[in-house]
């Protein structure tokens, strides 16, 4: 099937988990306007982040980042390991390395094949400003302000699953000067090579690919990082659980997203449309593979989840639609594709 | 079960010389291998050296003479061009790692008294996708099979029978179902190279055999019949 395709919600109560440029002494949350209105937003940059350090808090070694530039008195760069072969996170978030231009380094460059959206508020938004003081101990009383809300926050992603373990190499048979590879790049495959990689065609050029046991582990990680989601910015004074309280994933041939409009909003907040699902699965029948996940935490807005539950009950009731605990539904996903039961989702769908 | 890899290195060459000495031509292959070998793992290189691999006799490696393109056609000489190539490969891991490794850091290949000039590598994936079914492959470089200490020819008794146990011995290392109904479909003439003062004889052959995906892409970097760490049975 090739793709994982999804939606997710995060539910922020009083919260200001990722920040905008400060002004003066008062921290601003990050927003985007539409049609007038404030819709405070985290960045996809963000989120990425905390299911990274969720990898690694459950004990996937990163991508060493290291920060070049400034001290040369250069255009400042901060560069992961860029070794896909070796690290998880190289592997499912991408990663760029330029290479200046003068001393004719090469630009090494993965797509991530782990694509997520910005989580915006569902429905416009006025963020508070919330006016500080600090006085302890001090005769002159400091003056601070910072902004935070309350916002159901949603984003599309998109798991490019056969992407996940293959590495595309240059084509040898390329017009004129053949495409050698350089010693980094051989020393890749050397390394994908002894982790029992073999060499083959995907998507049109040669590749390496890890063994499939590796490939799905890895997917797996990604799926158990955002049912133990956590982080972002003002814990200390604005903790909230960043686990999705909301989170719908269906296995897709293509790199379509049909889920876009399922969970959506309107000016009184979070709308979950059951109908619109119904009609995207059968508009797209045949592209997709059954069932489709639902994660819905107990106790979030139990009236749209019983209306979900009401529009979807046939689905529901063959099991085409199965909808449970947000952190079951991840885990037992990366559990089935631990154990190998949907190894046909690692390569591409066959026409 | 071994894990089993297809990795097929294409290493382009320059000779410093117009012509290879014959005992140069596959004479050299298994040191090369070996250097290559021992220059990224030194164990590894000689337990496959005297004892071979996963309890069998047999090295899991497959080399080829260097192969020149548009070389000039000389009788009884074998002429080189600046377009040369060796092909390096091996199904498994841990040795085409090492293969791959020890090549990458390398500028040059030193085949007998000739120095290979590296001018670069690729890895292949021209490969076709594997099918279950009959499967066609063709060797470049001869292919040598040996009946009680007699060197074997494609059409002498016993020739199929040979490559058949050496196919099904190969597919026994790997862990694999061992192919069958092979056929040989088409014979090259009979070459005769001296290999450490001994002579091989062998043609190049292409065959036709009933497998499973998994063997032909492991055989694919390994190679046909006997000797293929020096250079015979190579698959175009």
């Amino acid at each position: 099937m090739a793709y994982l395709a999804g939606r997710m919600l995060v539910s922020v109560e009083a919260g200001a988990p990722n920040n905008g440029k400060g002004e003066d002494t008062t921290a601003r949350v990050k927003y985007a306007t539409v049609r007038g209105r404030r819709h405070p937003y985290v960045s996809a940059q963000a989120v990425r982040r905390w299911i990274r350090d969720g990898m690694v808090e459950r004990g996937v070694p990163a991508s060493p980042v290291t920060r070049v530039g400034k001290a040369q008195n250069r255009a400042q760069k901060a560069n992961t390991g860029a070794d896909p072969i070796t690290y998880a996170d190289d592997d499912l978030f991408g990663y760029m390395r330029a290479g200046a231009k003068k001393d004719d380094a090469a630009t090494t460059l993965r797509d991530s094949p782990f694509m997520l959206g910005t989580l915006m508020s569902v429905a416009p938004v006025h963020p508070t400003e919330d006016f500080g003081v600090m006085s302890r101990g001090v005769s002159e009383p400091v003056l601070h302000g910072h902004e935070f809300y309350t916002a159901d926050l949603a984003a599309p992603f998109l798991l490019d699953l056969p992407r996940i373990g293959t590495f595309t190499l240059p084509n040898s048979d390329g017009v004129g000067r053949p495409n050698y590879l350089t010693e980094e790049q051989a020393l890749q495959v050397a390394q994908a090579a002894a982790l029992g990689a073999g060499t083959e065609m995907f998507r049109g050029q040669g590749a390496v690919r890890l063994p499939v046991e590796e490939r799905r582990h890895r997917a797996a990680l990604l799926l158990e990082a955002i049912a133990h989601l956590s982080g972002g910015a003002k814990q200390a004074l604005h903790y909230g659980d960043r686990v999705p309280s909301l989170i719908v994933m269906v296995p897709f041939k293509g790199g379509v997203n049909p889920l876009a409009h399922v969970i959506t909003g309107d000016e009184d907040g979070l709308v979950v449309r059951g109908d619109v699902l119904r009609k995207e699965l059968a508009a797209w029948n045949g592209e997709w593979v059954s069932p489709v996940r639902v994660g819905w935490r107990p106790g979030f807005r139990d009236d749209l989840r019983e209306d979900f539950e009401k529009v979807c009950a046939q689905e529901i009731a063959e099991g085409t639609v199965v909808v449970n605990h947000p952190r079951t539904i991840l885990l037992g996903l990366a559990s089935e594709m631990r154990e190998g039961a949907w190894d046909a989702w690692f390569d591409d769908a066959a026409e | 079960m071994q894990r089993v890899v297809q990795v097929r290195v294409k290493v382009d060459v320059q000779a410093d010389r117009r012509v290879l000495a014959w005992n140069d031509i596959h004479g050299p292959a298994r040191g090369v291998v070996y250097g290559l070998l021992e220059e990224h793992d030194p164990a590894l290189a000689r337990s496959l050296h005297d004892e071979g691999w996963g309890g069998h006799p047999l090295k899991p490696v497959g080399v080829t003479s260097p192969q020149f393109k548009g070389a000039p056609r000389k009788r009884g000489v074998y002429t080189t061009s600046p377009q040369g190539s060796v092909w390096f490969g091996s199904p498994v891991p841990e040795i085409a790692a090492a293969l791959v490794s020890a090549l990458a850091r390398r500028a040059e290949i030193v085949w007998g008294d000739a120095r290979l000039r590296i001018q670069g590598f690729a890895v292949e994936f021209g490969a076709p996708a594997p099918v279950a079914g009959i499967v066609e492959l063709e060797t470049a470089t001869p292919v040598v099979l040996r009946h009680e200490g007699r060197e074997l020819l494609p059409g002498d008794a016993h020739y199929i029978e040979r490559l058949e146990h050496n196919l099904t011995h190969k597919a026994d290392i790997l862990g694999l179902p061992a192919p069958r109904g092979l056929r040989v479909l088409e014979a090259g003439p009979r070459r005769r190279f001296t290999v450490r003062g001994a002579p091989r004889i062998g043609a190049q052959v292409r065959v036709a055999m009933e497998a499973d995906p998994r063997f032909v892409d492991a055989i694919r970097s390994w190679g046909l019949g006997l000797d293929t760490v020096q250079g015979f049975g190579w698959i175009r």
